[in-house]
């Protein structure tokens, strides 16, 4: 790519994908980017909610430059610092970056190079959401566990499968106890050892 | 000899005097469509073995990812649903993860003192759309 330089770059935004009434254009939307403060963002949220409490009932997040982590983090600090409970819908969506490269030189065509990264969207409503939209990506801030999670508080140790891989082992091990030609056993060894032994004592022994 | 074990308020500790030994976190469950996400993960090859979950054994498959790795956890999923077509849909749910660190001081090797962290992560559940 040394002949090559940028031409020029372009964002193709995803729409909001929720339904209405939370993609309307006067909804709270909260740009959360990798520079974010916390304190900054969810100070400015809590203040919305504490405003008109009749009124101002839910905020959408929004990820800027694949600042995903960041804007999950915000809303989990924001569940716990918030006293009620606070009903949360995550979507994901994806933003369509292209890039042109222009060819300095004359011949090789200009090249199109098309990037999708990913954008989440969070709604974060101090009500339920309609019964008609309810899917598993809805979750409320007192659910303890995770809705698709099959989470067991069953200690998981990777010793018990290879105790059992080790018994296999054992069993499938050859015996090979009345075979003579075989190598012998340490403890065999052992034994011939010290029987050798033995009979050298009693030799070099000035008895005989 | 007793093992003191004490948990430590303060995140800050002298990293001249302590070692601290990261435990890894716990994993929800050990079945092979359940797929984690680190920062390590070659996407390319693992999206192609979760493509034969998908196509062989399993209706669904679970993406985890933890703190820093949880864009690469989406990036994962968008790539799946990309080759699945339409045929595959996705729910997305967050929520804060324990993690435990064991600060052992290098002085008294028997003086151990435990911290807690907590760490952000996305699950996502991919699975068969009914048709």
């Amino acid at each position: 790519m040394d002949n090559y330089v940028i031409l020029g770059e372009t964002n193709e935004e995803p729409q909001n994908p929720f339904p209405a009434p939370f993609n309307s254009e006067d909804v709270k939307v909260m740009l959360v980017s990798k520079s974010s403060k916390f304190s900054k963002i969810n100070g400015h949220v809590l203040e919305y909610f504490k405003e008109n409490p009749e009124k101002n009932r839910f905020v959408v997040f929004k990820s800027v430059n694949e600042a995903t982590e960041k804007v999950i983090s915000c809303v989990e600090v924001l569940k716990q610092q918030f006293e009620e409970p606070l009903y949360q819908w995550t979507r994901m969506a994806c933003i369509k970056r292209i890039v042109l490269w222009k060819c300095e030189q004359e011949g090789p065509r200009d090249i199109r190079v098309t990037v999708e990264v990913p954008v989440i969207f969070i709604v974060v409503s101090r009500d339920p959401f309609p019964g008609e939209h309810s899917c598993m990506s809805m979750q409320c801030s007192s659910d303890k566990e995770s809705a698709f999670l099959p989470f067991t508080n069953a200690p998981r140790s990777s010793a018990g499968k290879s105790d059992n891989k080790n018994q296999e082992r054992k069993k499938n091990r050859k015996t090979n106890d009345n075979n003579k030609w075989s190598k012998p056993s340490s403890e065999q060894r052992k034994k011939e050892h010290k029987e050798r032994n033995q009979l050298l004592k009693e030799i070099e022994s000035p008895n005989h | 000899m007793a093992i003191r074990m004490t948990t430590t308020p303060s995140k800050r500790f002298d990293e001249k005097t302590n070692e601290i030994k990261r435990r890894p976190p716990v994993k929800p469950s050990t079945d092979p469509n359940h797929i984690y996400i680190t920062r390590k993960t070659n996407i390319e090859s693992q999206v192609k073995s979760a493509e034969t979950v998908l196509n062989n054994s399993f209706d669904e498959v679970f993406i985890h990812g933890l703190g820093a790795s949880i864009n690469k956890a989406l990036v994962f999923a968008l790539e799946l649903e990309r080759r699945f077509g339409g045929s595959v849909q996705s729910d997305i749910q967050t929520s804060t993860v324990q993690c435990t660190d064991d600060i052992v001081s290098l002085g008294e090797l028997e003086q151990t003192e435990t911290r807690h962290r907590y760490i952000s992560a996305v699950h996502v559940h991919l699975y068969r759309a009914a048709s």
